[in-house]
């Protein structure tokens, strides 16, 4: 059994209206886990929570163990929150943007300069490290956000929507970064609209609604859940949500 | 688009002439206030003018507006006041047109030909000037025509013509400085060569104050003594401008004349240069970095939080040419202060470094108030520090001495002013500073809202109380610096 990377129990959000009622989730270490739901489910209030972002009403948070709302500092040491609207400053060119990440990490300035560069050529950006970023393109951005939520090493790494806006070769590139970072033991969360990715590379899935877990488990599990093994993810999805029967036929 | 729709349709302007576009700039600068509070205040404040036209119309009904030479004078220096704020407010204008390209690609990419395009934008920028000013002068001046002395409604054809030139100059500048330095460097140029042009009537008139010649009396009293050693303002050609605000026909013609020639000549201009300097503006985000060394770049990354926090804050803030243009504006509005306390003559020795010593903590303390509302409350990347493991308090603690190691050089000319009349009040004036700009900073740091930077740009800053706070911090600890430096 391996260790258990992010644990919420009862977590209870509400801005007016409860948006999180009561989740529980639990998130094995080493395995890329996609949370699914149609918009306004709740998926970025609990991973925002879980980032520190926002405090919860009720409930408890662990990350590998460390209650994320009683030390929030060793919490977030471990963790990288890459949202879907990256956090950078225009003004600072990518190579000073890690620098200062680095610096807010506290990562030893050799190994970090190290570390930046290996990113950024592997992102592609090494010849534009000392161009503001106000002049990119909205995926070069989102690669210099990636490479500073990498930078730091972090155990355990939420995304929230990273394919919005990329194109389809950086769409690959990181959805490639996603399994590097599994496969050197790292624990990855994300949250995506595009099933099919959840589909290829997800070890579990999720599926959010209305503020609350309505499934979990593998595909296959999903699946059997459902009492079919030919529905598409996106079926089991549609049906879960209810989604399915929202929607007015296209063709009617 | 319901601005001109409002319009009868018979009277509504042809979508895309330049009537049309026109009206939306004016659209545009007329909505670029603050909103409904901002709405009011203005509307009170026309009210509030237009009664005091009123009260003046009446209680000078019967009398006679004779263009004696220092009343020619006094116009003279106004309008060159007027004349230096429009050609500032238009540099400015221009540069946002030329840098943050907002509607310009679209209407470019329109199918509306680019001649009309550009001569809207221009007339834009020349009608946004223009609207300033009317909203200052003309509900106080209209009423005073209209009531006593009919010949002050040249004021409304020459406030055109103000803004016709205003722009010309504007705009000529902004151009210039794009094709002689470069985009990069032009906007930071720009920003400072704004400053010192909305300022220039101001810090002419100290210097003419301040030179030991010419007698005081308030901002325009040296200038306007200046003037009346000279002759200038109230003789010859010189005199025509003020001539014409008063209503004498021949020079308003004129005037209106040279205006729209001026305005036609830089239109021409203007539409063979602007292009090329919108193009060269737009390919500064084309164009790469000088490419770092490996030594540099491993440097950037040593030093731990306090050097990463401080070389973040200082790269944003020297990167954002509209700061650095606050930051000379509000130095340059200093400057009198200065003249008044060092002036041979101005006040006893024994206070001039416990009046040096004031000025500077004041001015240390207002400058970190605004440098901290930037680092602290406009954060560019709030949820990046938020899920940083520093936590948010020691963060900010340290926002706010990199913004007081930034006013430090500032500070430090003080001091430096006071060394060689009295040391020990030196070390008082730098301690004292200090404490101010942590006050100040302080303040903000417990009582400020975040907001955008943006918002600092359009001086739209942080809550008044909190920035009352902060000036009164300053001069609390200005007030006990001067006595301390007075008696050590």
């Amino acid at each position: 059994m391996s260790e258990t990377a992010l644990e919420l129990k009862g977590l209870h959000k509400s801005f007016g209206k409860p948006v999180i009622v009561d989740l529980d989730l639990s998130v094995r270490a080493g395995k890329l886990y996609a949370l699914l739901g149609p918009n306004g489910a709740g998926k970025t209030t609990t991973l925002r929570m879980v980032a520190g972002l926002t405090a919860p009403d009720k409930g408890g948070i662990r990350v590998f163990g460390i209650d994320a709302l009683a030390e929030p500092s060793a919490a977030k040491a471990i963790t990288a929150w890459l949202p879907d609207d990256p956090m950078l400053y225009d003004k600072l060119t990518p190579l000073e943007y890690l620098a200062f990440v680095a610096g807010l990490w506290r990562i030893d300035g050799a190994e970090a300069a190290a570390e930046a560069e290996r990113l950024l050529r592997w992102l592609e950006l090494w010849e534009e490290r000392d161009t503001r970023c106000e002049t990119f393109s909205r995926g070069m951005k989102q690669k210099v956000a990636l490479a500073g939520a990498l930078i730091h090493k972090p155990r355990l790494l939420i995304l929230d929507e990273p394919l919005t806006g990329l194109d389809a070769a950086m769409a690959r590139q990181v959805k490639d970064m996603l399994q590097a970072q599994v496969r050197a033991g790292a624990t990855v969360i994300v949250t995506t609209h595009i099933l099919e990715v959840a589909e290829r590379l997800a070890d579990r899935i999720g599926i959010i609604h209305g503020g609350r877990l309505l499934a979990e488990g593998t595909l296959a599990e999903l699946r059997e859940r459902a009492g079919s093994d030919r529905l598409t993810l996106e079926e089991l999805f549609l049906d879960l949500t209810g989604v399915r029967d929202a929607v007015p036929d296209a063709a009617s | 688009m319901r601005f001109p729709m409002r319009l009868p349709d018979a009277a509504a302007p042809r979508p895309g002439s330049l009537l049309w576009l026109v009206l939306h700039e004016l659209r545009l600068t007329l909505r670029s206030g603050r909103g409904r509070k901002g709405l009011i205040i203005r509307m009170v404040l026309v009210l509030i003018y237009a009664c005091l036209g009123v009260t003046a119309g009446l209680a000078l009904r019967g009398s006679a507006l004779e263009a004696a030479p220092d009343l020619l004078r006094i116009v003279t220096a106004g309008i060159v006041t007027i004349l230096s704020f429009m050609a500032a407010q238009v540099v400015i204008g221009a540069q946002r047109t030329l840098y943050e390209s907002g509607d310009l690609d679209l209407l470019l990419s329109s199918p509306i030909p680019e001649k009309r395009v550009l001569e809207a934008k221009l007339i834009g920028l020349a009608g946004s000037s223009a609207t300033t000013f009317a909203f200052l002068l003309l509900p106080l001046a209209i009423p005073l025509a209209l009531i006593a002395w009919p010949q002050l409604l040249a004021i409304v054809p020459m406030l055109a013509a103000l803004a016709l030139v205003g722009a010309s100059v504007g705009l000529g500048l902004a151009i210039l400085l794009v094709r002689l330095i470069g985009p990069r460097g032009a906007r930071a140029t720009g920003q400072v060569m704004a400053a010192l042009l909305g300022a220039m009537v101001f810090l002419l008139s100290q210097l003419a104050t301040h030179s030991g010649e010419m007698p005081g009396g308030g901002r325009m009293g040296g200038l306007v003594a200046w003037m009346r050693e000279t002759g200038i303002g109230a003789e010859g050609w010189s005199s025509w401008p003020a001539r014409a605000a008063l209503g004498e026909a021949v020079p308003l013609i004129l005037v209106l004349a040279f205006a729209a020639a001026l305005f036609a000549g830089t239109s021409l201009w203007f539409r063979r240069h602007f292009l090329a300097s919108y193009q060269q503006a737009g390919e500064r985000n084309l164009r790469r970095g000088r490419v770092r060394g490996a030594g540099s770049a491993r440097r950037l990354f040593a030093g731990g939080l306090m050097r990463a926090i401080l070389r973040k804050e200082l790269k944003l803030m020297l990167r954002q040419p509209e700061l650095i243009f606050m930051m000379v504006l509000r130095l340059i509005y200093l400057l009198p202060v200065i003249f008044i306390g060092i002036r041979p003559g101005g006040m006893p020795p024994a206070f001039i470094p416990s009046v040096i010593a004031a000025i500077g903590t004041v001015a240390t303390g207002q400058l970190t108030g605004s440098l901290a509302w930037m680092t602290i409350s406009a954060e560019d990347a709030p949820d990046l520090l938020a899920v940083s493991p520093v936590p948010l308090g020691r963060l900010r603690r340290m926002k706010l001495i990199a913004a007081l190691i930034m006013v430090s050089p500032v500070a430090l000319v003080f001091v430096a002013m006071i060394v060689p009349l009295k040391p020990a009040a030196a070390l008082v004036a730098l301690i004292g500073a200090m404490a101010a700009g942590y006050g100040a900073g302080m303040v903000e740091m417990l009582f400020g809202k975040p907001r955008t930077r943006s918002a600092f740009i359009k001086r739209q800053e942080g809550s008044f109380l909190v920035s009352i706070g902060g000036l009164l911090v300053s001069m609390l600890v200005g007030t006990i610096t001067a006595a301390l430096a007075y008696f050590v």
